[in-house]
C-alpha cells in the first residue's frame, strides 16, 4: 500500500459549501459531513494521493489525516486504485432526463372543488405522460369521494398516487387501512391535522403504502414549501436534476383547489381554470416553464449551501418576494455558521411573513 | 406507418419503464404488446418475393418493417393442448405447427432486439466460443462423478458450481406453481457425495479470485459497463445477488478495455445475440474472467446506479422505423 491512490466512489459526489462540504451517496441515499479541508485533498479526478499527502503534512496533521481516511474507509466512499486503472473507471454521467412532459401533478381539493380527478388524467395527465400525482384535501371528505378518486387511478397508467387529506371521524384508521391496502397505487397516505402523530403503516414487503397522521394542518397551500433537513433527497435523481433545473418546479403541474392551474399551488401565476383550459395551452404559455431552470446555483445564499443538490427548492415563499433569485423563506439553515434556526420566529423574516399574509388570496 | 411490438411479462417493471419512454422520444409511437402467455388464436404468413413478408397473428399485421422487441413471455398457440396430447397428437404437432411457431420465435425483423430462441442460448456453446475467440474462461468441468470432481477441486483448491441452464426456475402444473433460484454456490470437500459414486451431471467451473465484478450491457455493439464491489461484503463474494440492503456493494461506471470489448462483440455475433448481459470478473492481477453473458438480463440495476438512461436506449430503438 505504499503509492496508493484512493479514488473516491464516481456516485460519490462531494458538495462544497461555504463552511463545510457534503459527500452526497447516492447509491445509499447518505449525506455524510467533511471538513473543506478533507475536500481540498482531492484533485480534480477526486483522487488522494496518500503517500504525497503524507509527505507533506507535518505530526498534528498526520493525525488529523489518519481520522480522515477512516472516515472515507468507514463509509465505503474510497477504494484503492492504481494510476493506470484510473482510466477504467469513468465519470459519472451527470444528465437528467425524464420521460415526461410532467413528471408529478399536485391536484388540491377543497369543501368548494368542482373539479374530478377522471377528466385531469384524461386531458392533462396521459399527454403529459405524467405518471405521479399528489391529491391534498384540505377539509374533511368521506369516504365514498376517496374511493370515487381512486376509481380512475387503478386501471390507468398513473404508477403512484399520494394522498393527503384532513382527519376526520367519519373514517376510521381500519377503513383507511382497506381503502390503501385495496389500491396498490396509493404510496403514501398522510392524515393531517390529527389529533395524534402516528405512523399507522410502515413501509413494508407486501408494498402497500404507508399511513401516517400528524397534528400538523394542511389546510391550505400556504402549508408547503418547508426546508428541512429530513426532506433532503440524496438520490441519483434529485442530485442530476437539481444541477440543470428547479428541484421543485420542474416539470410540475398543478391544479389548485379553485381549479386553477398553476406551476405549483401556491404561486399566484394561473394559466387558466380547468373548466375552460386545453392542456396546450398551458403547456405552450410564455411563463408556465419560467421557474423550471432556476437551480440553487443561481440562488442566493443557497449557492453556497453544501445541501444545494439534495434540498428542495421553494420559488413560492421568497426571503425578498421581489426578487425571483431570493432564498426559499422557509428555510432556517445558515450555510455561512452550519447552524440550524426556526425560520417562523426569525424577527429579520416577520415582514415577508405578514407580506405573504396579506398577499395570498 | 411502423409499429412496435413489446413481448414481455405484464408485471415486468423494466418493460414499463421501456414503455414510459417510448411514448415521450415518439410522441406517436403505435405499441402492440403481447404480454406473458400469449395466445396465438389466428396465424397467417404470407411471402412473395414483391412483397417480401406480410404476417398476420391474432389481429395484428406484421412486416419485415416491424419493430419488434423480446423480452420475456411467450407465445401460445392454440394448438398447444395438442402438444400435451398423446405420442400421436404430440408427433403431429412437431412436425406441422412448431416449424411456425419457431419461425415466429425467431429474428423476422429487420429490426428487432432480441428473439424467444435467445432464452435457449447454451452455456457451454457460449463457452467454448469464448475459448475459441480467446477470452480467458475459468476452467469447467461437468461431472457425474465423485472422484472426479474431488480432483478437480483439489487441484483448483476452490470451486464453484451454477445451473447450466436458467437459474430461474418457473415450474407449473394444473395443482401448483413452483419457482426458486439457484444461486451460485461454492463447493467444499463435505459436498461431494461419498456413499453415491455418481450423481446428476453438473456443471464446476474454478472459482476466480476477484477485485470487482463487472456486469455489461450489450446492444448493438456497444457495452454499458459497470464495477461491482462485491469484495467489500462477505455476504456477496461468491454471488452478488446475495444482496446487502442496508450497505448495498458499490456499482459504479465502467469501461472495459477496447480489446476485450471487441473479442466479446464477436462472440455475441457467434452466438446471434444483439443484445445482452455480460457477467466478467477482475482479478486481483487485473486479468479478465468472462463467466457468461445472459441474453435476456436485467438492465434496470447497471442503468439506475450508473445513470446510463439504457431504458431510453432501447426505447430510441424499438421506434426506429416508426
Ligand atoms: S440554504 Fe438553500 S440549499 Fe441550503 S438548506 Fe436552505 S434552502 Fe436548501
Amino acid at each position: 500500500m505504499s503509492t496508493q491512490l484512493l479514488r473516491l466512489f464516481t456516485n460519490c459526489r462531494i458538495v462544497k459549501g461555504y463552511s463545510r462540504s457534503v459527500i452526497c451517496d447516492l447509491q445509499r441515499g447518505k449525506i455524510i459531513y467533511i471538513p473543506n479541508s478533507l475536500t481540498e485533498l482531492f484533485d480534480d479526478n477526486n483522487v488522494i494521493n496518500v503517500e504525497k499527502i503524507r509527505s507533506e503534512l507535518d505530526n498534528e496533521s498526520q493525525l488529523i489525516f489518519t481520522d480522515y481516511l477512516k472516515l472515507l474507509n468507514d463509509y465505503e466512499l474510497v477504494f484503492p486504485c492504481s494510476a493506470e486503472e484510473l482510466d477504467s473507471f469513468p465519470e459519472l454521467n451527470l444528465e437528467y432526463d425524464y420521460p415526461a412532459t410532467i413528471s408529478n401533478a399536485i391536484i388540491d381539493f377543497d369543501k368548494n372543488s368542482l373539479h374530478n380527478l377522471s377528466y385531469i388524467i384524461d386531458n392533462f395527465l396521459i399527454q403529459t405522460n405524467c405518471r405521479h400525482i399528489q391529491v391534498r384535501c384540505f377539509d374533511e371528505v368521506h369516504l365514498d369521494f376517496l374511493k370515487i378518486l381512486l376509481t380512475p387511478v387503478g386501471d390507468s397508467f398513473i404508477k403512484s398516487i399520494d394522498i393527503v387529506i384532513k382527519y376526520t371521524s367519519s373514517i376510521s384508521q381500519s377503513q383507511i387501512t382497506e381503502l390503501v391496502n385495496n389500491n396498490k397505487k396509493v404510496r403514501t397516505f398522510t392524515i393531517h391535522s390529527s389529533p395524534i402523530n402516528e405512523v399507522i403503516q410502515k413501509e413494508n414487503t407486501n408494498s402497500f403504502g404507508v399511513i401516517v397522521s400528524t397534528q400538523q394542518e394542511i389546510t391550505s397551500e400556504t402549508h408547503c414549501g418547508i426546508i428541512q433537513s429530513g426532506f433532503f433527497n440524496a438520490s441519483m435523481e434529485t442530485f442530476t436534476e437539481s444541477l440543470k433545473y428547479n428541484s421543485c418546479l420542474n416539470k410540475k403541474l398543478s391544479i389548485d383547489s379553485k381549479g386553477e392551474i398553476k406551476n405549483c399551488p401556491s404561486m399566484k401565476e394561473s394559466f387558466g381554470n380547468i373548466k375552460d383550459t386545453e392542456l396546450q395551452q398551458v403547456i405552450e404559455h410564455k411563463d408556465f416553464k419560467k421557474y423550471w431552470k432556476i437551480t440553487k446555483d443561481q440562488v442566493t445564499t443557497c449557492r453556497d449551501c453544501e445541501f444545494r443538490y439534495v434540498c428542495t427548492d421553494c420559488r413560492a415563499y421568497l426571503e425578498d418576494p421581489k426578487d425571483i433569485y431570493s432564498k426559499p423563506l422557509k428555510c432556517g439553515y445558515d450555510p455561512y455558521t452550519n447552524q440550524w434556526d426556526k425560520w417562523s420566529t426569525n424577527p429579520l423574516k416577520q415582514k415577508v411573513i405578514e407580506y405573504y399574509n396579506t398577499h395570498s388570496q | 406507418m411502423r409499429h412496435s411490438i413489446i413481448q414481455s411479462e405484464s408485471d415486468d417493471p423494466s418493460t414499463d419503464d421501456v414503455l414510459s419512454w417510448v411514448y415521450y422520444v415518439k410522441k406517436n409511437a403505435v405499441v402492440d404488446t403481447l404480454f406473458d402467455a400469449y395466445p396465438v388464436n389466428s396465424i397467417r404468413l404470407e411471402m412473395s418475393n414483391k412483397e417480401n413478408l406480410q404476417a398476420t397473428i391474432n389481429d395484428i399485421n406484421l412486416d419485415n418493417e416491424t419493430n419488434y422487441w423480446y423480452r420475456r413471455g411467450q407465445l401460445v398457440s392454440y394448438f398447444d393442448t395438442v402438444r400435451n396430447g398423446n405420442t400421436y397428437q404430440k408427433k403431429m404437432y412437431e412436425e406441422t405447427i412448431l416449424p411456425i411457431q419457431e419461425y415466429l420465435n425467431g429474428s423476422i425483423y429487420k429490426n428487432q432486439l432480441n428473439r424467444f430462441q435467445d432464452n435457449f442460448t447454451n452455456k457451454l456453446d457460449m463457452l467454448h466460443l469464448a475459448m475459441s475467440l480467446h477470452i480467458n474462461i475459468p476452467d469447467v468441468l461437468v461431472t457425474d462423478n465423485s472422484d472426479d470432481l474431488a480432483t478437480f477441486l483439489s487441484s483448483h483448491k476452490k470451486v464453484i458450481t451454477k445451473p447450466i441452464k436458467n437459474p430461474f426456475i418457473d415450474y407449473s402444473t394444473k395443482i401448483y406453481n413452483v419457482k426458486f433460484l439457484t444461486h451460485t454456490k461454492l463447493i467444499t470437500i463435505d459436498d461431494i457425495p461419498k456413499e453415491a459414486f455418481s450423481f446428476m451431471p453438473s456443471f464446476f467451473q474454478k472459482y476466480i479470485e476477484k477485485k470487482y465484478e463487472i456486469r455489461s450491457f450489450y446492444m448493438d455493439g456497444v457495452f454499458k459497463s459497470m464495477a461491482i464491489f462485491s469484495q467489500q461484503n462477505e455476504k456477496t463474494k461468491t454471488d452478488y445477488r446475495n444482496y446487502d440492503r442496508q450497505r448495498p456493494n458499490r456499482c459504479i461506471p465502467y469501461t472495459l478495455p477496447k480489446s476485450l470489448e471487441s473479442k466479446l462483440h464477436q462472440l455475441m455475433i457467434k452466438l446471434q445475440l444483439n443484445s445482452g448481459s455480460f457477467d466478467i470478473i477482475c482479478t486481483p492481477e487485473n486479468e479478465y474472467y468472462f463467466l457468461e453473458v445472459n441474453p435476456i438480463g436485467q438492465f434496470q440495476w447497471v442503468s439506475k446506479n450508473c445513470n446510463y438512461y439504457i431504458e431510453r436506449m432501447i426505447a430510441e430503438k424499438i421506434t426506429r422505423h416508426e
